[in-house]
């Protein structure tokens, strides 16, 4: 862990499981994380209030995406699901985490997923999640959405796998939370990461300013750094230049003067790399 | 005896004078470039190499080492280089059966740029479609295909949302499914609240629940379908893609090809093909080097090239004539099937054998087509199937590949029928006499495929040209197989050796192989001697080193004459015992022994018999010798009464069989000394055939024969007195040992010719055989004079006792009766 590493202070990364392939790559790279900033690793799995409830209904029936087949729902079969998922998260945890010499732990809490991992949040200092849990679309889940919105730390909003030495893309707009972005940025820089930075400035003179401070505070990492200059963020516009080049994590103010919730929303809906959402 | 003179020293050897020689060793001499001694071998060659016409074929025969593999691919390498490389032959992928792959014709030179040609167009393919599918465009529409599916899906799911929550409903996402759900606040309603509902309430909301899911049902069951449509809108737009990418690098090669209505056809397929399958040109991610794919992932993968879709765009460059000058010519040294017709090889995939047109491998016939082709026939009839292929080739005039295992049904697996290429090919075998015999004989079909035979000789006139053409050959070999250079001594020598060795002082043999063997082993002997160039003695050393290594068996048998094991006599007289000489022919070497014969005669029913018939020891031939004799005897001597003899002949001391009839002038000479009671000389040795009349008539291997009564004597100790009878015919066959021939000249040893059995017997016995009167009585005290009255004695002798018998047969009749 090299001195700017230490600087970013990660002690303690949730991770929010709930068995479905995202959130099992958003195990992986915590698990990654975890390991490299030496930070202990914290599992939680939510048993859906809702999904209990409802299978409380005598005339609900769970339509199969598949099959289109309708099913009868009971309680305690879906407690059965609920219960395996979570084992398998927990064994999944247990095997990634093996050989790592890793601290870590796992819980299970019941309740509204949002509420609790809201809750749970406040004990770590970055949390990742995947983007659309179940229902695997490529537009962000509503558990997600409020975590972007409510979340009290930084978030790692993951769609598939992430590897190291992926390209990364950073927003910065020279406010103070675009230091921090800067600074967050490390987290997912890794050695022959492509780095593309996006300046928010409202004059060429601004943008050129903007430039020097980030390369002032990335350094080596920002050696080979492509810059942009854009006045203002448009989220179709943005998404369109990174499914063009290859966007593997974007790094982005969760909020910030120029960039609303909505914005990144609408953002996120449109592209399918990792976001990382700096506050 | 006086009145026959023996032979005289020049008579026994024929030799060479070095001095009529032009050069003074082999080095002066011009290579001799014809093929010596085979006027009418060259002529057939010759006629079968130009005849152009089906069926031509040439079979050399002729015994080993008489140069007819060299002679015939001599002829066809210059014939070959004058004539136009034949067209290179490649085959391809059949894309309507995958198991019958095409043969494709190019002219010589071409074949290798084809296949140059396909790999390249691969490799841009590979390129082009790659980049093709990379571009924005095409990501940009098929991304619009597939978004549609998944946008439809949404669209559809978010109008059930619509409907759900205008009912106070929701749509839960579960980890199987869909499910609708009452909600309040956000939140799914607790069943308590649920319950609270008026019964009016809860029933509408059950209801709505019930009518969503149908719907929802439906929605989910159109997914599939639309997948589907989007599939077949992304395969077309591959296809669009991919025939647009393609079409200008294929129309560039068609323009190549032109002229090859076969090769337009084929890029016709394939850019179909191309198009089809455009996936195969789109790099696919591969399983990591650890594994993650596991094994069986590392054995399917397309990175190995037996997997390579792209392999079917390769061509099998089957014949490459590539800078090649001429018409081939093709020794094939091991004809078995699969190297004179080709193959399908196969190789082993997930444990299976599987094969595809790239492995299939030329044979002879294809390599040689358009040119000329030799086989050594023994190894054709050797090789199983390989006859019949061969046959079948020739007749249908093009070349099948079929593999042994696919014709017995031995083998299941997967195979080919490769498309059969034309043969035009001329074709020689080189062979024995007798399997051209065989074959002429039994092989119904031979005579349509072979229809010129070269009959390869295996001795020459020795004729002054032929000597001088002789040394030049010499020469020529000398120089091939790096020799040291002959003197004309040394040449003479081995001319000399050549003659023996067909055993003909008027002949010289051109089984090259074995004058070649002579040449090497003398240039041995001369580097032993340390000489610069060869010369006689050392040709001399060779011809003895080589009767020493392979006569041990001859020194045996002296050795148990000379130690009177087997008791030959060379020296006093002996009534009905005569010297009789036979050759033993061991491999290439041979060698005469003498052999006692004798002759008993008593009172009898005229019979001669032959012991070694009895016992079955007796060839035909030399029993048909024994009874020319009972006629000879008869004819002569007893012509108007019964000749009432009984004799019997033996080898004496002879415990293999007998066969030939060189020995029955000498088994006459023992019945006429043992009939006469005159006795015979023991010092000399007797060969010759004899026929009704007495005369004697020519043997084969005299020299051995001689040499072999010789190394008897000699060991002995020569008195002068000692020799051999042969017949006169048989003089012209002379190349006696050099030892003989001093022998002789030191009138220590003799040679008499003889012409028949009366010349015969005078010299044996030194009694004159006598010439009968007008009456056919001969005088008294000659031999014939004295068989004459001696058979007269046994006649009458029979005749008391024929009338004897019935006076006898009544006193045993009275003796019986007495004892009885």
């Amino acid at each position: 862990m090299s001195a700017a590493e230490s600087s970013l202070d990660i002690r303690r990364i949730l991770v929010a499981l709930d068995a479905s392939p995202q959130s099992m790559a958003a195990l992986q790279a915590a698990t990654q994380l975890a390991a490299r900033f030496e930070a202990e690793l914290i599992g939680v799995f939510v048993e859906d209030i809702n999904l209990i409830r409802l299978a409380n209904y005598p005339f609900t029936r769970e339509v199969d995406r598949y099959s289109s087949s309708p099913r009868r729902l009971d309680s305690p079969q879906m407690e059965l699901h609920l219960r395996a998922h979570a084992r398998r998260v927990q064994q999944a945890m247990a095997a990634m985490t093996k050989d790592s010499g890793l601290r870590w732990s796992f819980r299970i809490v019941r309740g509204v997923i949002s509420v609790e991992l809201v809750a749970a949040a406040l004990e770590a200092d970055l949390i990742l999640l995947g983007k659309s849990g179940w229902s695997g679309r490529k537009r962000v889940g509503s558990t997600t959405r409020t975590m972007i919105v409510q979340s009290p730390r930084q978030v790692l909003v993951l769609q598939r796998r992430v590897r190291p030495g992926m390209p990364i893309t950073i927003i910065y707009d020279g406010s103070e939370i675009g230091l921090k972005v800067l600074q967050a940025s490390r987290l997912v820089w890794a050695e022959g990461s492509a780095v593309s930075v996006l300046l928010l400035a409202e004059s060429p003179e601004e943008a050129q300013r903007f430039q020097s401070e980030v390369k002032e505070e990335l350094g080596e990492a920002a050696k080979e750094a492509q810059f942009r200059w854009r006045p203002n963020l448009d989220a179709p516009r943005l998404a369109r230049l990174l499914r063009s080049e290859g966007c593997g994590v974007l790094v982005l103010p969760a909020e910030s003067d120029q960039i609303s919730g909505e914005i990144v929303l609408n953002l996120m809906n449109q592209i399918e790399c990792a976001v990382l959402l700096v506050r | 005896m006086g009145s026959f003179e023996p032979l005289a020293p020049r008579q026994l050897y024929h030799p060479v004078d070095p001095t009529d020689f032009q050069f003074e060793t082999t080095e002066n001499l011009p290579d001799f470039f014809e093929i010596i001694g085979q006027p009418r071998a060259v002529e057939a060659v010759r006629f079968g190499m130009g005849i152009e016409k089906e069926g031509y074929n040439i079979f050399a025969h002729g015994p080993t080492g008489t140069g007819k593999r060299s002679l015939v691919r001599q002829f066809f390498e210059k014939k070959a280089s004058q004539e136009p490389v034949p067209d290179d032959w490649c085959y391809v992928h059949n894309f309507e059966h995958d198991y019958r792959p095409n043969a494709i014709r190019l002219p010589a030179g071409r074949g290798a740029i084809f296949k140059r040609d396909m790999e390249q167009l691969v490799e841009e393919l590979r390129t082009t479609i790659s980049s093709a599918f990379e571009s924005d465009e095409y990501r940009a529409r098929r991304q619009v295909a597939e978004e549609e599916v998944n946008q439809r899906q949404e669209k559809a799911l978010e109008e059930m949302q619509e409907q759900a929550s205008q009912h106070n409903l929701t749509l839960i996402r579960t980890p199987g499914g869909l499910v609708f759900a009452p909600v309040r606040d956000g939140e799914v309603m607790q069943p308590e609240e649920f319950q609270n509902l008026s019964q009016e309430e809860r029933e509408t909301l059950e209801k709505t629940v019930g009518e969503l899911q149908e719907q929802l049902q439906k929605v989910l069951q159109l997914v599939p379908v639309w997948q589907r449509e989007v599939r077949q809108r992304v395969r077309e737009l591959n296809r669009e893609i991919t025939n647009y990418a393609v079409s200008g690098l294929m129309a560039e090669l068609r323009q190549k090809y032109s002229e090859f209505d076969e090769i337009t056809a084929y890029l016709d397929a394939v850019q179909k093909d191309v198009v089809e399958n455009s996936s195969n040109f789109i790099p696919q991610e591969e399983p990591s080097a650890d594994g993650a794919g596991g094994p069986l992932a590392a054995l399917m993968s397309r990175a190995r090239p037996e997997q390579q879709p792209t392999r079917r765009y390769q061509v099998n460059l089957l014949v490459d004539h590539q800078g090649k000058q001429g018409a081939p010519v093709i020794y094939e040294d091991n004809p078995t099937y699969q190297n004179l017709i080709g193959r399908v090889e196969h190789m082993a995939q997930m444990g299976a054998l599987v094969t595809d047109f790239t492995l299939i491998k030329p044979g002879a016939l294809h390599l040689a087509n358009g040119g000329y082709l030799i086989l050594d026939v023994r190894k054709v009839l050797q090789q199983p199937y390989t006859w019949e292929a061969l046959k079948r080739a020739l007749l249908s005039r093009q070349i099948t590949i079929e593999s042994i295992g696919q014709m017995l049904s031995l083998i299941t697996t997967i195979s080919l029928e490769p498309e059969p290429i034309p043969l035009d090919i001329k074709l020689a075998l080189i062979g024995d006499r007798w399997l051209y015999y065989l074959l002429s004989q039994l092989e119904p079909d031979f005579h349509e495929l072979f229809k010129v035979q070269a009959d390869f000789d295996e001795i020459m006139s020795r004729t002054d040209d032929n000597q001088d053409s002789y040394a030049r050959v010499i020469a020529t070999i000398t120089r091939q197989e790096q020799l040291r250079p002959f003197d004309r001594s040394a040449v003479a020598r081995v001319i000399e050796h050549s003659s023996r060795m067909v055993g003909d002082a008027e002949k010289l043999s051109i089984q090259i192989s074995n004058i070649t063997d002579l040449l090497q082993e003398a240039d041995y002997w001369a580097g032993q001697n340390g000489n610069g160039a060869v010369d006689s003695s050392d040709v001399q050393k060779a011809i003895d080193a080589q009767i020493y290594r392979s006569d041990r068996l001859r020194e045996r048998f002296q050795e148990s004459i000379l130690r009177e094991t087997v008791r030959i006599n060379t020296q006093g007289s002996a009534v009905g015992q005569v010297n009789g000489l036979s050759v033993i022919q061991l491999g290439d070497f041979s060698f005469g022994i003498p052999s006692r014969i004798s002759a008993r005669v008593r009172l009898g029913k005229g019979e001669v018999i032959n012991i070694e018939r009895e016992v079955d020891m007796s060839g035909p031939i030399h029993s048909k010798g024994v009874l020319i004799l009972s006629g000879f005897l008869g004819a002569r001597y007893a012509a108007d009464e019964n000749l009432s003899l009984s004799a019997s002949l033996v080898f004496e001391q002879s415990y293999s069989g007998v066969d030939g009839d060189s020995a029955s002038s000498t088994e006459l000479y023992a019945l006429l000394s043992a009939i006469s009671k005159i006795p015979i000389r023991q010092s000399l040795a007797v060969t010759g055939s004899v026929d009704q009349h007495g005369n004697v008539q020519a043997i084969g291997g005299v020299n051995e024969k001689i040499e072999g009564f010789f190394d008897i004597c000699k060991a002995r100790g020569l008195t002068g007195e000692q020799g051999v009878l042969i017949p006169e015919s048989n003089v012209k066959n002379l190349m006696l040992r050099r030892d003989v021939v001093e022998a002789v000249a030191e009138g220590k040893f003799q040679v008499f010719p003889v012409a028949n059995i009366d010349q015969g017997i005078e010299i044996l016995t030194g009694i004159p055989a006598g010439e009968p009167d007008e009456e056919g009585k001969y005088p008294a005290d000659t031999v014939n004079g004295r068989v004459q009255e001696r058979l007269a004695e046994l006649a009458k002798k029979r005749e008391e006792l024929d009338k004897k018998p019935k006076d006898e047969e009544k006193e045993g009749k009275q003796e019986e009766e007495g004892e009885s």
